[in-house]
């Protein structure tokens, strides 16, 4: 482990070097006779102006090319105010190494909560370049972060957190051993956090080590086996709330894959396996996993050293056959993996999911394509709680989805497009370990005809949804029911010409939910029905290549009804019970004032009038509205290398309505940039 | 032609081969529910903000999944707190949505636990909406008792949460979960943690 004053001097040395290697050349330059510019080409360069143009100075030393990159910035919007600032230096070193340096800091002041966050962090990397023959980089960085949040009991939480991170990394590829072709990577790092929570402590320090080889064979022509080994080791102390402990983790990864690229086949095979150990402080958990220091036996610590051990397996096959006019794209996987806590009341959590994808891709003819998808995922998950003897019971989840489509060119300029997907989820529980058994299977088909004619295009859609929900136990299968949603929806937009247009939206839609066990005692759900009329109505005007406006009306109409009985025919009478009418007008402007400033303004207002039909009738009418005015800016000043930049867009928001609180009836929102580079 | 005909044909019956089986229910049909036991759940029409949320409420307290999933948008996004994250670092929280929520639902309600929650312990700002967006602040209380050990280890959850309600088709649904911080126990005044704790120790 590097004691912390170690990495503190690598830190000083990576902030110090960029500094040291300007001033080299600074002093470089400064030394030329008569202010000569240091690579003797024989033009005079004012001393002074040398000095501060850094781009001048020679290539050739151990550092150069120094440049400093200063931003501030801020970003507002309804919920926050955001200031930021960041200075980033980067030196250029001889044989492509570099040396780089960041500092950030940010303030984050919430606006609906009484919340400031507050961020610092500084990192320094020098990389080797082609110096060594391997490729080595040196890093060392910390971050730090306060937030004081305060409840609406008036009492203040600190969480506050101070990281560190340094050491070192070296890779090498291209290592040969006959036909194969290895990659090796090790590094070894010092982590350390100090944290406070609630008035908890959660310290930790380590040391890391790791390392991974990656290998690779051809074994044909477009076919190539490759495998990877990847392990890590963490050693160190922790402490959580007062209690102090050893820690640490072990893990490793394998992997192999076959991949190949022949005529008419490309895909992989590849199979994985990773399995981690870790041992750490933690709270005292119940077989949820949910922290439980509240319900402890006397003598129990709520603080516990606990041992967790993760395995995980995957195997893959994806593949796509290519025979000119058909394709068909096929993937298949296998995974497990299982979870085992020591202490935690938790125990052992097992899980597998496997997936079936096929999609088949058909171009029939030149007027006709044809794409079938079907998709099966199923999985599981179980558990043994800690201390029992049995597993609780898998809890399944299977899902099988069918779509296919249908495209055809019905005549010049006409298209019709037909779709239809099906889809069951299934929540299944094995021996009814919990009453949750559930089905919802969806049924969508639609058809849509659209049409262009140079300045007029037009579109008809026409659609049906059925979606059953049913919930198998006898305790929950009460609600069972069924939806079916019918949809028209013909749209066109014409275009008068480049500065106008108009487009218009009609959707209309019903939708009828019966309940399947309405009839019976002890149920009292109503059928129900739903309509709804959209209409939409926008124009597009560009009277010159400056200003833009667009007109916006929205109408909406939509009806709400019960069943009230059913005739011996088996006709269905419904009650209407709630009538609602939305209508919305939206106008915006935008005008492009010069290359680097655009305005922008917009408003709304909306009337929603609502009638609803019982024994006691009400209407009621609300409005609402909203203006912004904004402009977007990005403009630079000074040379294109050493720039000046301001980036950014503003906006002042201005709102009423039954939503609009304090502090959303007036605000700002805006990010803003301001960039310099020297 | 000869050749375009013979890829028709094998077209067709490919066709034929792969939807006669869906269509005639070979793979894609539900299995018979058990008639039902007990009065169904009272869930409400979906045609408000609170409606959906009551309905979260009694899909809770009766764990029934089917409940949540008709509550919840396909669209739904979870942004968990950062006491949550740093708990549960292992969790997707940055994609939390609708599959994972329901695989969440699935873990929790399956597990042998039973809830008590309190969604409108502290209403700080819950708006019938503007028609099709209704924006809600609150504070919420759950208790999970878990019966795998006797007598069972019972656990409390309150937390602050920003929640966003959207009118989709002809149904308002939850669309966005915002935990922003746990709040105290209010008899023991221990500060408690949010949803994200439950969402973190139940991922799929």
């Amino acid at each position: 482990m590097i004691p912390c004053r170690s990495w503190l001097l690598f830190l000083v040395l990576m902030v110090a070097v960029p500094a040291l290697a300007q001033e080299d050349d600074e002093q470089r330059v400064q030394e030329q006779p008569n202010g000569r510019d240091p690579a003797g080409e024989g033009e005079t360069v004012p001393a002074g102006v040398a000095i501060a143009d850094t781009t001048v100075l020679e290539n050739t030393g151990l550092f150069f090319d120094c440049q400093n990159t200063p931003e501030a910035g801020i970003r507002a919007n309804v919920t926050k105010l955001n200031y930021y600032g960041r200075l980033t230096n980067t030196v250029k070193a001889t044989q492509n190494g570099s040396v780089s340096t960041t500092f950030n800091w940010g303030y984050d002041n919430f606006r609906r909560q009484e919340k400031t966050v507050e961020t610092r962090s500084a990192r320094g990397t020098y990389r080797s370049g082609d110096v060594l023959p391997f490729t080595m980089s040196m890093d060392a960085g910390t971050d730090w972060s306060e937030d004081l949040t305060v409840n609406s009991s008036g009492n203040e939480n600190q969480n506050k957190r101070k990281t560190r991170r340094a050491g070192i990394n070296a890779s090498k590829s291209q290592l040969h051993t006959g036909p194969l072709v290895h990659s090796l990577n090790a590094g070894w790092f010092y982590n350390d956090q100090e944290a406070i929570n609630q008035e908890q402590r959660n310290d930790f320090d380590n040391g890391e080590f790791s390392g991974a080889l990656r290998s690779g064979v051809p074994l044909a022509q477009g076919i190539r086996l490759a495998t990877r080994l990847y392990g890590i080791k963490r050693d160190g102390n922790s402490l959580l709330a007062d209690f102090e402990s050893p820690s640490s983790t072990t893990g490793d990864t394998l992997g192999a894959g076959v991949y190949y690229k022949r005529t008419r086949f490309t895909g992989l095979v590849t199979v994985s396996q990773a399995s981690f150990d870790r041992s750490y402080l933690d709270y005292r958990r119940d077989s949820n996993g949910l922290i439980d220091t509240t319900n402890l036996d006397p003598g129990m610590e709520k603080v516990v050293r606990e041992l967790e051990k993760k395995d995980a397996l995957e195997l893959k096959w994806d593949n796509t056959m290519n025979f000119g006019r058909l394709k068909l794209i096929s993937k298949l996987s296998h995974k497990t993996g299982s979870q085992d806590y020591a202490i935690s009341g938790v125990g052992l959590k097992e899980k597998s999911d496997d997936l079936v994808d096929l999609a088949l891709g058909i171009a029939v003819s030149r007027r006709d394509s044809l794409t079938v998808k079907y998709q099966y995922k199923w999985g599981w998950d179980d558990q043994t709680f800690s201390g029992g003897t049995a597993p609780r019971g898998k809890q399944y989840k299977k899902n099988r989805d069918f779509s296919f489509i249908w495209d055809r060119d019905l005549f010049t300029r006409t298209t019709f497009q037909l779709r239809y997907n099906t889809n069951l989820s299934q929540d299944i529980a094995e021996n009814e370990f919990n009453e949750n058994d559930r089905d919802r299977l969806s049924e969508d088909l639609s058809g849509k005809l659209s049409g262009r004619f140079g300045w007029f295009t037009t579109s008809l859609l026409a659609s049906y949804q059925n979606i059953d929900d049913v919930a198998i136990r006898a305790t929950r299968s009460a609600n069972n029911n069924s939806k079916g949603t019918y949809e028209v929806a013909p749209k066109y937009t014409i275009k008068f010409s480049d500065r106008l247009t108009l487009n218009q939206t009609f959707r209309m839609y019903i939708q009828f939910q019966d309940y399947v066990y309405s009839d019976l005692e002890g149920s009292s759900k109503d059928d129900t029905y739903n309509k709804r009329g959209n209409l939409a109505t926008s124009v597009t005007f560009k009277p010159n290549e400056r200003l833009s406006a667009t007109v916006k009306h929205t109408y909406n109409k939509k009806y709400n009804g019960n069943r009230t009985s059913t005739d011996s025919a088996g006709n269905d009478y419904y009650r209407k019970v709630q009538d609602q009418t939305l209508n919305r007008i939206d106008l915006a402007f935008s005008y492009y004032a010069t290359e680097w400033l655009t305005l922008d303004t917009a408003t709304y207002r909306t009337k929603d009038t609502v009638d609803r039909f019982s024994a006691n009738n009400s209407v009621s009418e609300r409005y609402s509205g909203e203006l912004w005015i904004g402009g977007i800016i990005d403009k630079s000043w000074g040379p294109p290398d050493r720039p000046l930049v301001l980036q950014g867009g503003i906006k002042r928001f201005l709102a009423y309505g039954p939503n609009v609180t304090d502090t959303s009836s007036d605000y700002w929102e805006a990010d803003v940039l301001m960039r310099w580079m020297f | 032609m000869h050749r375009f005909n013979l890829i028709r044909c094998g077209a067709l019956i490919l066709l034929l081969a792969t939807i006669l089986p869906v269509l005639g229910g070979c793979l894609f049909k539900s299995r018979e529910p058990e008639p039902p036991s007990t009065s169904s759940i009272q869930y409400l029409p979906r045609n408000s903000a609170s409606s959906v949320w009551e309905n979260c409420r009694l899909s809770m307290v009766n764990k029934d999944a089917g409940g949540w999933d008709t509550n919840v948008a396909e669209d739904f996004v979870y942004l968990v707190d950062s006491e949550a994250r740093e708990a549960y670092p292992g969790a997707h929280w940055d994609n939390w949505g609708k599959e994972t929520e329901m695989g969440f639902i699935n873990n929790w309600y399956g597990a042998n636990v039973t809830i008590e929650a309190d969604l409108l312990d502290t209403e700080y700002n819950t708006p019938i909406g503007d028609g099709s967006l209704a924006q809600w602040d609150l504070i919420y209380f759950i208790t999970v008792s878990s019966h795998t050990t006797d007598p069972p280890s019972v656990t409390n959850y309150r937390g602050r949460a920003e929640l966003e309600f959207t009118l989709q088709g002809s149904y308002w649904y939850l669309s966005l979960w915002r935990d922003l911080n746990g709040e105290e126990d209010p008899e023991t005044g221990n500060l408690l943690g949010t949803m994200g704790m439950l969402r973190g120790a139940f991922r799929p």
